[in-house]
């Protein structure tokens, strides 16, 4: 996943990925590396040859702040997804009752389809990305209103899938 | 060593917070027993679990708990004192209630309540250490004004730039400086209606202005067998709006020839007055070494543990031995200097903006390891009221010289993590960086002028790092739902590390 981060009126770009239990970073326009990063709780403890980096990360929706004891460094993060989610829609992020996809990949099978009824968190289809197949699921209790995508079709990060009409509370 | 066989004593800290704490640890070290007041919102605080007893006096508001002279007398019947502590702060220096607790027939750990007024009252503690203690002053007016016309006609002769000053006053509040003859009226009359809002009191007295001086303090202690010693004097110029940030023991800018003039003028003072237990004589200096009397503190500084490093008298023990009768522990000859001394205050704030900032403490590291101290109430999960002082913590370090002090601080603070709250850490480690600060020949007006905060722009390897940081929390925040579902899904790296919170 894509990260755009805002500091001091700069943009880096940070990708993250999860293989095998190891965590991948691209930083930038570098090559993927391996790194050795721990969390507990909010502490982040990030070793290599070169240096340990110890702070205290909290985040708020996209504001975070990475606190040490020489200072805090406040940044704007941003998923690609989220990015793109809101170029899409003005400023209005995700919305509860579109399924949508978070990162590029195929669609490799539908199991809900029009019609049908969903639980919240109920898996709605299965989606095939970095060679890892990743149930998609409701965020919402509901109908499943349309279906815009077929198995084997190819989607882009932001993509809409589905839209599911909220349970009527009677 | 003989050991103590008289019956304990029931010694209640009509106080809160870190002093709190550090007073209670002198109580049992001595083998008597701690006992607490606390306020409703400070039900959690650790000066409570620490006690052996404790007592809820009041609502949060300090003004009806900890300020509230009934409420604490009542709680000293119902613990069954012997002896109050007062602390710093809070009802340390007010008279009523050092004489409150002797009406009650209980020991004040304190000087008398006649000292505490003589001293509370600036314009009769000049009067009394010039004239009884043989201390010199900055010239200036003896008595408090009100009348702002009066007060312009004493304030030519006295001459400018000059000090305005509340006579109840203290924390920098109804204080002015007044540089030019034309401004003068229109800042007595602020400093007049402040000094009135704060402390009900709004007479004002002037000073002739020391540009630049030394904030330098001598720690003195007396008993009742005719027994008064100095403690050598700590430095406290590393001051934001007459809030002491940083202080020293001993000061890095004295001659060895005027810190024993200053060191005896302060001990001739305490004996001529009559003072009795632990107090402050505070005094400013220029930089040509003469020193003027400004104030004296009837009670425990803050400050207290750089003096206690550098002698290793432990003052609060000396303070209850005096209390109950007996001697000091020691004699002056004994008093020896070694080392170097720094204490940091740790304050809950901005450092930029030096805002206080209430909010609950999601972490806590504090330093550990040779000549660091660290004296704090906070712990992990603590909520910091919103009531009190901001200050959360006091670190504070020895080295053999002040060379080793300062690298020792640094790392101190390094390792000093509080989070979920802002700090003054780095505020601290950036004054630590400070050639003037460094040098140690620094002014009262180090801050401010020789050295300002900066918000620390990280190396690229540091800034690297962050990012890297702030981007796998949040790819953990993104997938924290895909984890929860799926157990064995290639978030599991991720979801092992999420099991540990």
């Amino acid at each position: 996943m894509l990260f755009y981060i805002r500091y001091r009126e700069r943009e880096y770009r940070v990708r993250v990925e999860s293989k095998n239990q190891e965590l991948l970073v691209t930083f930038g326009d570098e090559t993927e590396q391996p790194v050795d990063l721990t969390f507990f709780g909010n502490d982040c403890t990030f070793v290599s040859p070169e240096a340990v980096f110890s702070a205290n990360v909290v985040g708020n929706k996209t504001d975070f702040v990475v606190s040490r004891p020489e200072g805090n460094l406040n940044f704007l993060v941003e998923s690609e997804y989220r990015r793109i989610v809101g170029l899409l829609r003005g400023t209005e992020l995700e919305q509860e009752n579109i399924v949508y996809a978070k990162m590029p990949g195929k669609i490799v099978k539908m199991i809900k389809k029009v019609g049908d009824s969903v639980d919240k968190g109920e898996s709605v289809m299965v989606m095939e990305a970095m060679k890892m197949e990743n149930e998609l699921r409701a965020s919402i209790s509901g109908k499943v209103q349309s279906v815009m995508v077929k198995e084997g079709q190819a989607v882009e990060t932001g993509a809409v899938l589905m839209e599911i009409s909220p349970q009527e509370t009677t | 060593m003989t050991i103590k066989t008289t019956k304990p004593k029931r010694i209640l800290v009509a106080n809160r917070g870190e002093i709190a704490v550090r007073v209670m640890r002198a109580i049992r070290e001595s083998g008597n027993i701690p006992l607490a007041i606390y306020s409703a919102a400070d039900r959690t605080s650790s000066h409570v679990s620490r006690a052996e007893a404790a007592y809820c006096v009041g609502e949060g508001p300090s003004i009806q708990s900890y300020l509230n002279v009934d409420s604490v007398m009542k709680a000293a019947k119902i613990l069954r004192a012997d002896a109050i502590h007062p602390g710093y702060g809070f009802l340390s220096e007010k008279e009523v209630f050092a004489q409150a607790v002797q009406d009650a027939g209980l020991v004040f750990i304190g000087p008398s309540a006649k000292a505490i007024k003589t001293m509370g009252d600036k314009v009769e503690a000049r009067k009394t250490m010039a004239n009884i203690g043989g201390l010199p002053l900055v010239p200036g007016t003896k008595d408090g004004m009100t009348d702002a016309n009066e007060a312009f006609q004493k304030a030519k002769e006295i001459g400018f730039p000059l000090m305005i000053k509340a006579l109840a006053g203290g924390g920098g509040r109804g204080m002015r400086l007044v540089m030019k003859e034309d401004e003068f009226l229109n800042l007595f009359q602020r400093a007049h209606s402040e000094a009135s809002k704060a402390f009900g009191d709004g007479r004002l007295y002037l000073e002739r202005y020391v540009s630049s001086p030394h904030h330098i303090e001598v720690q003195v202690i007396a008993d009742t067998h005719g027994n008064v010693c100095h403690l050598f004097e700590r430095e406290c110029s590393v001051q934001r709006r007459h809030q002491k940030v940083i202080e020293e023991c001993t000061s890095p800018f004295l001659s060895e020839k005027t810190r024993m003039k200053l060191c005896e003028a302060a001990v001739k003072a305490t004996r001529e007055i009559g003072y009795l237990n632990a107090g402050t004589i505070e005094f400013l200096m220029d930089d040509q070494e003469n020193f003027y009397f400004m104030e004296m503190n009837t009670r425990l500084q803050v400050e207290h543990p750089v003096t206690e490093w550098v002698t290793g008298i432990d003052i609060v023990k000396e303070q209850l031995r005096v209390a109950f009768g007996e001697k000091l522990s020691f004699a002056q000859e004994e008093v020896q200097r070694r080392g170097h001394s720094i204490e940091f205050r740790i304050n809950a704030e901005d450092p930029e903006k030096f805002l206080p900032q209430a909010g609950r403490v999601t972490g806590v590291q504090f330093p550990m390891g040779i000549g660091v101290r660290v004296d704090s109430h906070v712990y992990r999960g603590y909520d910091i009221p919103v009531f009190y002082d901001s200050m959360i913590a006091k670190v504070s370090v020895w080295g053999r010289d002040r060379q080793e002090a300062i690298l020792r601080g640094k790392a101190a603070l390094k390792d000093t993590t509080l989070n979920g709250i802002k700090t003054n850490v780095p505020l601290h480690l950036q004054i630590l960086d400070n050639p003037k600060f460094l040098s140690g020949n620094y002014t009262t007006r180090l801050i401010g002028e020789d050295f300002n905060y900066q918000e620390k722009i990280p190396n690229d390897s540091e800034l690297k790092m962050a990012l890297v940081a702030a981007a796998v929390s949040a790819y953990g925040k993104e997938y924290k739902g895909a984890k929860e579902s799926n157990e064995n899904s290639r978030w599991k790296a991720y979801g092992r590390e999420e099991g540990m919170r």
